[in-house]
């Protein structure tokens, strides 16, 4: 992820059978039998390269990657993360003694994971209210129980009724033919849902790479329990974005029918996105990230991307001592 | 950060270097004649590939020019047969 201003340069690939070389200053993206060169792109200008198939990286591309920081990450076709190289973390190891520390102390770790939930419900009550949803007043009863929660117990619940009021509402913005009753995971149930579920992994792994630029480990959370595997802080990071970065995509791809039902494939007993629509879906999802708002507490421009850093840096401030408390990123 | 748009044009009579060269600089922008290329780069990156070209280019035998044009000229560059520089870090899907 760039340090300051500027774009990130992503390359998305999603040919199944490709072979990813470094050639002189170069990444060559070739199809693996015969020599047909897909692209051939600067590597300055790479910052993270996703594989959406069976690619092949060849060691010096690797060797170059694991040096300069970029990020190379696996996806499975149905969206699940499998493997990558992420950078090591970095320098600012107070950043994550501090991290610990708060993991550690029960009150700490609990006014955090309150101020995760709290995010999280607010701009998702605000996402309702802006695409004219039904229902998005009672949020603010969850919100209210939110706040008040004295253990994780009952902010658990509070953010369980939220999430439930929050998903009936948002599947009526959906159209008819796409409309669920209610969210499902593992698999992903519906078309929506697994739309749903692709963009939520793809928002897991920018909340990744914005907490191992900040200095974070991305594995220690507050709200979301530690498991081996997990990356419960970039878990913990992405709920105040959930609405405004993932669901606003699928809704919109979804409602202008950029995306319907033909673009699914039910084969396999549930439905999954066509390989020939990801290039839609990731479009739209790369489209979002650049778009560039104002920042509340920042008061900068700055593309949603940035501002997933940004967030992680607020996160390093308050667990430095520096900010009072955590300020999660408010839409408006 | 502003960026800086510049032509990189060369010659030289070694079949290495030549080579080595255009290796070069396709790690910083597009092809655009045998000897001709074009680059957008930040600050950092040209100062980056200055050193480099600066450890390869001989002095004596070879010649190289880097052309920094100003932003209206880009806005006013008429071409034929190819587009304009992609943007970086704009994302790609292969």
């Amino acid at each position: 992820m760039a340090e300051g201003g500027g774009g990130v340069g992503v390359v998305y690939v999603l040919e199944n059978e490709a072979y990813l070389s470094k050639e002189g200053g170069t990444l060559k993206v070739s199809r693996r039998a015969g020599r047909e060169v897909l692209l051939q792109k600067p590597l300055i200008a790479v910052e993270e390269i996703v594989i959406l198939g069976n690619a092949v990286v060849t060691p010096a591309l690797l060797k170059h990657c694991a040096q300069e920081g970029v990020g190379i990450h696996y996806l499975s076709p149905t969206g699940t993360y499998y493997a990558g190289l992420t950078r090591t973390p970095s320098k600012n190891a107070p950043a994550r003694v501090a991290q610990f520390k708060a993991y550690l102390e029960p009150t700490w770790k609990l006014a955090l994971a309150q101020r995760f939930v709290l995010g999280k419900i607010r701009n998702g009550l605000v996402f309702l209210r802006r695409n004219g949803a039904e229902g998005w007043e009672r949020l603010k009863e969850a919100l209210l129980e939110a706040e008040r929660a004295q253990d994780e117990e009952a902010l658990r619940g509070a953010e369980g009724r939220a999430a439930d009021l929050y998903f009936r509402a948002f599947a009526e913005l959906l159209p008819e033919e796409f409309a669920f009753g209610e969210r499902s995971r593992r698999p992903p149930r519906d078309p929506a849902n697994s739309l749903l579920s692709l963009a939520y992994t793809l928002l897991a792994k920018e909340c990744e790479s914005a907490l191992l630029v900040a200095g974070l480990d991305p594995y220690v959370g507050y709200l979301h329990e530690v498991r081996y595997g997990r990356p419960s802080l970039a878990l913990d990071l992405m709920e105040e974005f959930r609405s405004v970065l993932a669901d606003s995509v699928v809704l919109s791809l979804l409602n202008n029918r950029r995306v319907t039902l033909e673009d699914f494939d039910d084969s396999e007993g549930f439905p999954r996105l066509r390989k020939e629509a990801w290039p839609k879906f990731l479009r739209a999802w790369e489209g979002r990230l650049n778009e560039r708002i104002q920042h509340p507490l920042l008061g900068k421009r700055l593309a949603y991307r940035e501002i997933l850093l940004a967030q992680a840096r607020i996160l390093v401030k308050h667990l430095l001592g520096e900010l009072p408390r955590y300020e999660p990123f408010a839409v408006r | 950060m502003r960026e800086l748009y510049l032509v990189i044009a060369y010659d030289t009579p070694d079949d290495r270097r030549r080579a080595r060269l255009a290796k070069l600089l396709k790690g910083f922008g597009e092809r655009r004649q045998y000897s001709v290329f074009e680059a957008r780069l930040t600050r950092e990156q040209w100062a980056h590939l200055k050193g480099k070209l600066e450890a390869l280019v001989n002095k004596e035998e070879d010649v190289l020019a880097v052309y920094f044009l100003p932003p209206e000229a880009v806005g006013r560059t008429w071409r034929i047969g190819h587009e304009g520089l992609k943007r970086l870090e704009d994302p790609d899907f292969v």
